[in-house]
């Protein structure tokens, strides 16, 4: 099923010297319970591609459509806070806010109140297996496990799309493999719609499908497996993945 | 190479180098402009106090004031009173001298003209006598006959002119009735105007008088050696001495004496004297002896009697001087010799006591604290040839100047360390790179600070050079302010002596522009040698160790929305947080104290301005004099009837006074003597205020009121003007009651509220006044005045009361009505003395500017009334100049402070919120709203600055002055802050999300 969809997406921008032709006519659908990889060399585009699929911009042409409302139909701030996640490369954890407070700050925004945001993050940093580190903050935590709460945080926004953006790109080996995993099992198992932009390879063959980004345009790959209708006990299968 | 690329890599920031580089530049601009400000005003008051010479003229205010040779047994007491070590023990004392005023003698130097002392005296031999008769009304309006006697001068013994062979008429009350045609006779005396005399028969007229200290007889007939006696040749011989004596002042500098001080006395040729034994002479002695500079002049002392300066004996001291000058041709001062040796001891003659030779810059205050020092009745007045006002602008530009000077270092300063912490201090990339590229630390040295020198440096000289062709657009303003000074003082009693121009030479202070251009770059330099270090820790591997700030604290649940945020902020923030209170704070405390200071001077202000009640006078025109006066009637009625005139006191000395039996018997002393004896004695006085009266200028009087009287009674207008009642046929008067001297009472056994009647002439009249002593007063003088109420003389409502009615052309063909007898009063008689009082200093320009519109003139400046008048300002003047220097120089302080403060509050708050772009980012990226996102941080600094400003406040509240200023100006601060706040927000805010998240902070 069809949650998100690029429909010839251009996305021009002008520097003081250049325009630049980042992203030239995509399109491209993406669906409920798969795990995408975006891929490509550096300057394709990818990054400049996530963002207008996060709504941090609107396509200079095209369609960014989410649920089949565009993205250019409503307030971009509104689309940030209710249609998408973002999972950053390096974390984005506000460095004044514990690790709950970041948690909870996107079910903040929401409108939820603070003690049920709060109760909602110990739930959601008991699944990234962090339940003991939630009065920590950011800075005392290692790289891996500001990703599990940059991933709590996402989970926390309730939605049924998440966009990382290299999300492994500042993790060690054992890290990367966790964090792939849980974004694996989100998508396999809580049927979200997880697309990952990457360069690398080899979480690129993990996908279950890979999308590369050739000088602006996307060039679609091959495809593994169907989506799952089925969701299984997504904390379960993240002990598991933690206890590993 | 690598010096170009650092120049290029920083001058391509443009908008960051624009704005340090523009603020350098004004800062740099501003700093020269008061440095060069500032040089020039000290340069103009070193100019000035070179220039000036301030003295403090001492002098006692006695019933003869200003005499200069008056035996005053009063002033000699106050004289001998004054402490000389205690004066030269002042700070502001540079010397002090006591008057030396004294006579000697020039051997072979005759005096001309009407200067000489005995001049009409004469030891004349008189042969050929022949009686006449002389026929007179006395003023008692008897018919009289008396003798006189007509003959020839055969010889002069001594007559100042020498007249011999001439035609003379003697009067003489003790002529011998043998006199023959064939005698002669040798007579002492003076020479007379015979018209006095009613004698007019064209040949001088010569009355016969006692010698000075003895008493033989003053006529001798002589024998057949036609030879006088001893004691007529000791008179001639004694006469010529003493007309040709010269005046001798002697005094350690020449320059400090009042005369010369004040330019009435300068040099004609020839130098001061510099050394011991030099003296200055007047042209007269110098022309008469054909003397010039260089020449030599010997003098003999001359001893004064103690109660006749004119008259004694010469000493057989004698000393020999160098002439190096000769002055000016002054009528006052003629035959004068001017010594510059430390002064002997001598008695004093005259009111003047002695001169202080001030400290130009302290003047004002070292006269009152001389005034304390001084006995009763001493004035003290300072003479500064106009130092006061001419440097009062330099002053005033100095402080100012000074001030700003100071905050533009701070300020630079401050800019400097900002420039330097963006410039190198926060290049850790570029170190990064440069590093990465294996460059070597020096030349990453060289690369950053050759960008951020040249934009400092260029900022800098251009800002110099600006401040260079600024500056003698400034000094003319300083020269053009300076000049309108001056007039703003009309009736200042600090005109009260000559305004000296001085013509301040202009030097541009070259090198200290240089130094203070090379100074900023130099410190730019230092500070980006030390940020240096900053820069390269930034950009270069820490070995493992970790510098990030943890905040502490656990998950809250407290609050909602975006004041949760800011309250997690602020309770987090740590030293981001502790910055901005303590900045609040400090500039709180720095902003309270400085209101506080200002609004203490505008309250003293305010105070001096409410409740100064400043006196003022009528004077001479020079404004030295304020006794001996003609004040006409109509003048002084229409100066008490201005809106700014409170209170008026006003005295007349309208007649002498003596009692009965203590005249001289007419028949034996003369008609000559008598009328001299009368003359002589003190005076009754006509006062509405004991304040008027001359003796009571310098000091408050001590009164012994007698039993139901008071003051009020001199002005009361129920007591009849004793001409009038004479001239409408009163025999007899009514009682006016008193205020005598005490010595005078004990002397003739009066006592309080005893009546005594006391003789005075009104007029041709001598009559007998019936007075009742309702006071009693010390007297300061030697001559006790009698004071009646004004009424005695003018009944006040001359000068206080409505429209007169009254005609005086009536009253003169015979109308003697008392409305004719004051309209005649008001159109022809005069006051001796005025004084009165401003109702308030509150609009003193003002009061300036309506009395000149008056016609009433200042000291050298004599109006359409050809009247002066001064008013007794100096200390207000120059503490209300102070404190308008003060303020003047405290709103520009506050200004610049206030301009610092915001720069400061906005570039703080700048700094800090853009340092947090990645926060925006992460909520931005979480959909946060821009008013939430916006009040997020805007709380977060709101609070920080106010809880800054709270405890700064607090610290400091007693400090509090009661104005709004430092309300105000905190006020504007906290806006100024928050507006720094919420742009840098909204700058934010309006980046676009995709440019922010590539961001590197």
């Amino acid at each position: 099923m069809s949650v998100f969809e690029l429909r010839n997406v251009k996305y021009v921008y002008q520097t003081q010297y250049q325009r630049v032709e980042a992203i030239r006519g995509i399109s491209c659908s993406f669906d409920a319970g798969m795990l995408y990889a975006i891929m490509g060399t550096s300057g394709s585009g990818k990054t400049t591609l996530l963002s207008l699929m996060a709504g941090m911009d609107v396509p200079t042409e095209g369609q960014v459509l989410c649920d089949e409302v565009a993205t250019s139909d409503m307030k971009l701030d509104r689309y940030r806070r209710e249609k998408v996640a973002v999972i950053y490369q390096d974390f984005r954890l506000l460095p004044m806010l514990t690790v709950a407070e970041n948690v909870m700050y996107p079910m903040e925004l929401r409108g939820k109140r603070p003690a049920e945001a709060r109760a909602r993050a110990a739930e959601l940093l008991e699944k990234v297996g962090l339940s003991e580190m939630a009065d920590r903050f950011p800075a005392m935590l290692s790289g891996g496990e500001r990703q599990r709460v940059a991933i709590a945080r996402a989970l926390g926004m309730e939605t049924h799309v998440l966009l990382a953006d290299e999300p492994t790109g500042n993790l060690d080996t054992e890290n990367t493999e966790k964090v792939f995993e849980i974004l694996s099992r989100l998508a396999h198992e809580d049927g979200y719609c997880v697309v990952i932009v990457t360069h690398d390879s080899s979480l690129g063959k993990r996908a279950d499908q890979t999308l590369n980004l050739r000088d602006g345009e996307l060039i679609p790959g091959r495809r593994k497996v169907q989506p799952k209708k089925e969701a299984v006990s997504f904390t379960r299968l993240i002990r598991k993945v933690v206890k590993n | 190479m690598i010096i170009r690329n650092g120049i290029r890599s920083n001058l391509r920031a443009r908008r960051r180098t624009v704005l340090f580089a523009g603020m350098i530049l004004v800062l740099t601009l501003v700093m020269i402009l008061a440095l060069g400000v500032r040089l020039y005003s000290a340069s103009a008051l070193a100019q000035c106090e070179e220039s000036y010479r301030s003295i403090a003229l001492v002098e006692y205010m006695g019933t003869e004031y200003p005499s200069t040779d008056e035996p005053d047994t009063a002033a000699r007491e106050a004289a001998a009173a004054i402490d000389g070590e205690a004066l030269r023990a002042l700070p502001g004392v540079n010397a002090w001298y006591r008057d030396c005023h004294t006579l000697s003698r020039i051997e072979g130097y005759k005096r001309k003209g009407n200067d000489m002392p005995y001049k009409d005296y004469g030891v004349i031999v008189v042969s050929r006598l022949q009686p006449q008769t002389l026929r007179y009304w006395t003023s008692s309006g008897r018919y009289k006959e008396e003798r006189y006697y007509t003959g020839l001068i055969t010889q002069s013994l001594y007559s100042y002119d020498g007249k011999e062979n001439v035609f003379v008429s003697v009067l003489s009350d003790n002529m011998p009735e043998d006199v023959q045609r064939e005698d002669t006779y040798v007579f002492h005396g003076k020479f007379v105007d015979g018209d006095e005399y009613d004698i007019s028969n064209g040949i001088p007229t010569f009355l016969v008088m006692p010698f000075l200290e003895t008493d033989d007889s003053p006529m001798e007939k002589l024998g057949e050696e036609k030879k006088p006696g001893e004691v007529f040749q000791r008179a001639a011989e004694q006469y010529e001495i003493l007309n040709n004596t010269v005046h001798t002042i002697t005094c350690e500098d020449l320059n400090d004496l009042w005369e010369f001080q004040q330019g009435i006395l300068y040099l004609r040729e020839g130098s001061m004297p510099s050394g011991e034994k030099e003296c200055v002479v007047s042209p007269y002695i110098a022309d008469e002896m054909g003397l010039s500079p260089g020449d030599s002049l010997e003098l003999t002392a001359f001893s004064s009697a103690e109660d006749n300066f004119y008259y004694g004996t010469l000493s057989d001291q004698r000393e020999t001087w160098t002439i190096t000058g000769v002055t000016n041709d002054s009528g006052d001062y003629r035959g004068y010799v001017w010594c510059q040796a430390k002064p002997p001891e001598t008695t004093l003659y005259g009111y003047r006591l002695g001169i202080a030779s001030l400290k130009n810059s302290t003047g004002i205050e070292t006269v009152e604290q001389m005034k304390p020092l001084m006995p009763a009745n001493v004035r003290v007045t300072l003479l500064d040839q106009g130092y006061a006002e001419t440097v009062e602008p330099f002053l005033s530009l100095q402080t100012t100047a000074t001030n700003v000077l100071l905050m533009c270092v701070i300020g630079t300063a401050a800019v400097l360390v900002l420039f330097a912490l963006l410039f190198v201090g926060r290049q850790n990339e570029t170190v990064r790179i440069l590093v990465s590229l294996g460059t070597s630390r020096g030349k990453i040295a060289l690369w950053l600070l050759s960008g951020a020198l040249v934009i400092a440096g260029g900022a800098a000289l251009l800002g110099g050079a600006l401040g260079f062709w600024g500056l003698p657009f400034a000094f003319q303003w300083i020269q053009d302010r300076a000049a309108q000074e001056g007039e703003l003082l009309r009736f200042s009693e600090t005109l009260v002596n000559i305004a000296k121009k001085v013509n301040i030479s202009v030097t541009m202070p070259i090198l200290p522009i240089v130094l203070t251009v090379a100074a900023i770059i130099l410190l730019a330099l230092l500070l980006c040698l030390l940020f240096l270090r900053t820069a390269y820790r930034g950009g270069t591997l820490r070995r493992g160790k970790s510098r990030v700030h943890v905040p502490s604290g656990r998950t809250s649940t407290f609050g909602r929305g975006s004041l949760r945020y800011a309250l997690l902020s602020i309770r987090r923030g740590g030293r981001r947080a502790l910055l901005v209170v303590a900045v609040s704070a400090v500039l709180t405390v720095l902003i309270i104290v400085l209101g506080g200071i200002y609004r203490g001077w505008e309250n003293d202000l305010d105070a001096a301005l409410h409740e100064t009640k400043l006196e003022g006078q009528v004077t001479s025109s020079d404004g030295r004099t304020f006794s001996g006066l003609m004040l006409k009637i109509s003048s002084v009625r229409e100066l008490y009837q201005l809106p700014d005139v409170g209170e008026m006191y006003l005295s007349k000395p309208f007649s002498t006074y003596w009692l009965k039996e203590e005249i001289p018997t007419y028949g034996e002393q003369g008609l000559e003597r008598r009328e001299s004896w009368i003359a002589s004695q003190p005076n009754i006085v006509a006062v509405n205020n004991l304040k008027a009266a001359k003796e009571f200028y310098f000091t408050d009087p001590e009164i012994e009121w007698a039993d139901g009287w008071d003051e009020s009674c001199l002005a009361l207008d129920t007591y009849h003007p004793i001409a009038y009642w004479i001239d409408t046929g009163h025999k007899t008067f009514e009682t006016y009651p008193a205020v005598v001297g005490r010595q005078f009472m004990e002397s003739h056994g009066l006592q309080l509220g005893e009546e005594f009647q006391c003789m005075t002439r009104i007029g041709d009249w001598e009559i007998s006044l019936p007075l009742c002593i309702v006071g009693a007063y010390s007297q300061a003088g030697s001559r006790a005045q009698i004071y009646l109420p004004l009424a005695a003389f003018c009944p006040p409502d001359v000068v206080f009361g409505e429209e007169l009615q009254g005609s005086a052309w009536s009253y003169r063909v015979g109308a003697h009505t008392l409305d004719n007898y004051k309209a005649l009063l008001l159109e022809s008689q005069t006051m001796e003395t005025c004084r009165f009082t401003l109702t308030s200093a509150d609009h003193l320009d003002e009061t300036r500017a309506h009395l000149a519109a008056e016609g009433f003139g200042w000291p050298g400046h004599l109006g359409a009334r050809r009247t002066a008048l001064i008013l007794r300002d100096a200390s207000f003047v120059k503490l209300t100049e102070n404190l308008g220097r003060y303020l003047s120089m405290g709103r520009v302080m506050l200004g610049v402070i206030l301009g610092v403060v915001a720069l400061l509050g906005f570039i703080i708050s700048w700094l800090l919120i853009s340092g947090r772009k990645k926060e925006f980012v992460v909520m931005r990226g979480f959909g946060a709203k821009r008013r939430r996102l916006f009040f997020s941080f805007f709380w977060e600094q709101a609070l920080l600055c106010l809880l800054g400003c709270a405890i700064g406040c607090a610290a400091l509240l007693r400090f509090y002055a009661g104005g709004i200023l430092q309300w105000l100006t905190l006020g504007a601060y906290v806006l100024c802050y928050l507006a720094g706040c919420a742009i840098s927000i909204i700058l934010i805010s309006k980046m676009n999300l995709m440019d922010l998240l590539v961001t590197e902070e």
